[in-house]
């Protein structure tokens, strides 16, 4: 109920919250006036623009009082006469009110992290405000006879390109940051912002203020601000982009006035402006780059969220339809009922094949937002051999599988998941040789590692895939006589989980003769 | 007769579990949502399997309860879920073990052989 909430509004707070913007925009006024400016009046560096729109989306359109006299009282104390200062200030205060009136219309995110918000800003409400600004800004001067009419177009453009600007930068920099991050900042990433920020500022200090430079010539070497830009966008979104530019805009205008920057050549106001459009440039393009990835970033986990979703949505009816098979299975067993039985046998083996589909379809989706945990315990990695060996046994009455050599010691690992590249490597094996008879599992040490193969005379991989083969979803098209029904992705499982036990795996094949996968894992520490 | 109290959402899966355990030789109540937690005082269950995303009660929580009070801490409970994730999960919450839907009749009792 926004009535009651406006009657309640306590107005001492209300005068408190004025007051405060009010100091804040008259002071930073007051420095862009000092920073030179066309005609007096259009400055090139002009703070208050971008802080009154991030002022007015954040707290409401009710703090406009703030503006109107800080804009008013700055161009007064400036030598404007009293009306042409009232519409200067009326023309300030409409830009931050149309500026966030367009935004909000738009429902625009403050996060400012989807191609939208941004386009929204770049091409809509920053251009449209400030030209509500520059245009009774100007007119009020030309009709108070401060400026003649022939300066009315320069100082207009000054006024137009300072004010986009400050939207620009100003405006999503402060809403980025108007939420604080929450959540624990990783170490990692801590060092990583620390690292960032350093090369932020030597690449700022080296471009706009001549740091290292042993002449007195300037070189035009404002490219390199382009790699901590990137940096900061791709790794840290809009917010991080944000800060860069935020950060390397001070440096510059800083630079500037030193007249220590490539933008040196002319006045100071000509140089301001060439300075603003090259940062403006920069400031767009960190943007869209951050938001294109915080988009991508966000489909991503939409979409790990929606798989392992609906892998759990398909798990309960598979344990129900399992259950009751198995079910059915003792029944008849009992029976003695032979042809039932074998009916029911081939079901439960399609529903092994959908339930370990399904299992690896989550592990991926797991895996890619890195939430796959690993447990660390002692496997008896004979004793794990054995009885998989023993269980894949019964699905292949056509293969003998056999083990060769022993561990003889224990490895530290996950049992479940190191279960998992085993059973995938030699239902690979059992699937690749249809016409063979054998199947062997190696296992051979060193004093540090453990190596285990599995070999099979099979089809055989061509040489050209064997490198890829343990890519995500890749897979072998004979394209002769048949293909193998898979979705590629069990091999990029076995290979990312024997990664993450600090192994290693490969394959040697031989098309038509058979392949052979292994693996080695360390021992760690136990001897 | 040893009883096993057995928690989840679906129907058909604890119709399902009825059976099985039941088979066994068991004595099984079900609940939908962990309610008749609060009733089992009278009778304590000797074994509780516990679905960990239920639709109202969160098994988590009934297991944490389970755990923390003195007359029901010696009663073992099993995990069972479709979030193979869940496993994680299983020692911080004090649940005794954990079992992955889909499972096979003999894993499940085995395991419940294990506890009983």
């Amino acid at each position: 109920m926004p009535d009651l909430h406006h009657r309640n509004y306590r107005y001492p707070w209300y005068l408190i919250k004025i007051l405060t913007f009010f100091a804040i925009y008259f002071s930073t006024a007051k420095l862009g006036l000092s920073l030179g400016a066309v005609n007096r009046f259009a400055t090139r560096v002009w703070v208050p623009s971008g802080l009154a729109m991030a002022a007015i989306l954040l707290f409401g359109y009710r703090l406009w009082p703030g503006i109107l006299m800080g804009a008013f009282l700055v161009n007064l104390l400036n030598g404007a006469p009293l009306l042409v200062a009232v519409g200067i200030g009326i023309g300030n205060t409409l830009e931050a009110l149309s500026g966030a009136y367009i935004l909000k219309r738009y429902e625009f995110s403050h996060a400012l992290d989807h191609l939208r918000d941004v386009l929204l800003l770049v091409l809509l409400a920053m251009p449209l405000s400030a030209f509500i600004s520059a245009t009774i800004g100007v007119s009020s001067l030309f009709l108070g006879k401060v400026i003649a009419f022939s300066s009315s177009y320069s100082t207009w453009g000054a006024w137009w390109i300072g004010d986009m600007i400050s939207i620009l930068i100003l405006t999503p920099f402060l809403l980025t940051w108007s939420k604080w991050p929450h959540g624990k900042v990783p170490v990692k990433i801590f060092a990583e912002i620390g690292l960032l920020t350093l090369f932020v500022l030597v690449i700022g200090l080296i471009v706009f203020l001549g740091l290292f430079r042993t002449d007195h010539r300037v070189y035009p070497v404002t490219y390199l601000v382009f790699p901590p830009l990137i940096w900061a966008s791709l790794r840290f979104g809009p917010r991080g982009a944000l800060s860069a530019i935020f950060a390397l805009s001070i440096l510059a205008v800083v630079g500037t006035i030193k007249g220590l920057s490539p933008f040196t050549s002319g006045r100071l106001s000509d140089n301001l402006v060439l300075l603003q459009s090259f940062m403006g440039i920069l400031a767009v393009t960190s943007m869209i780059l951050a938001a294109v990835m915080a988009e991508r970033r966000e489909f991503e986990q939409r979409k790990d969220e929606f798989i392992s979703m609906a892998g759990h949505e398909l798990k309960t009816p598979l344990t129900s339809l399992q259950g009751y098979i198995e079910l059915l299975h003792m029944k008849f067993a009992q029976q003695g009922n032979q042809e039932t039985l074998s009916y029911l046998a081939k079901m439960a083996t399609q529903i092994n094949k959908l339930s370990k589909l399904i299992t690896d379809l989550l592990d991926l989706s797991k895996m890619q937002a890195g939430k796959l945990a690993f447990a660390e315990e002692a496997v008896d990695v004979d004793a794990l051999i054995r009885e998989i060996v023993e269980n894949l046994q019964y699905t292949t009455s056509q293969h003998q599988i056999s083990i060769e050599g022993m561990a003889q010691r224990e490895i530290v690992g996950d049992q479940e998941r190191l279960g998992q590249v085993l059973i995938n490597l030699i239902t690979n094996a059992i699937k690749y040789s249809p016409h063979a008879k054998r199947i062997i599992v190696h296992l051979a040490h060193t004093h540090d590692t453990l190596t285990i193969s599995v070999q099979d005379f099979g089809i055989g991989i061509p040489k050209a895939y064997q490198e890829k083969i343990f890519e995500r979803y890749f897979r072998v098209y004979s394209g002769k006589d048949r293909t193998y029904p898979g979705l590629g992705i069990g091999l990029y499982i076995a290979y990312q989980i024997i990664e993450r036990h600090s192994g290693k795996m490969w394959v040697e094949s031989c098309e038509g003769q058979g392949s052979t996968f292994s693996f080695s894992l360390p021992f760690v520490g136990k001897a | 007769m040893k009883k096993i109290l057995v928690v989840d959402d679906d129907a058909d899966i604890l119709d399902m579990m009825q059976l099985i355990l039941k088979g066994e030789g068991y004595e099984v109540q079900t609940s939908l949502n962990g309610a008749c937690f609060q009733q089992m005082y009278s009778e304590l269950p000797d074994l509780i399997i516990l679905d960990i995303l239920l639709s109202g009660a969160d098994g988590r929580e009934i297991c944490q309860q389970v755990k923390s009070r003195e007359e029901t801490r010696h009663i073992p409970v099993i995990l069972f879920s479709a979030h193979f994730s869940a496993r994680d999960i299983t020692a911080t919450i004090g649940a005794d073990a954990f079992l992955p839907k889909p499972f096979h009749l003999v894993e499940l009792i085995n395991l419940v052989k294990r506890y009983l």
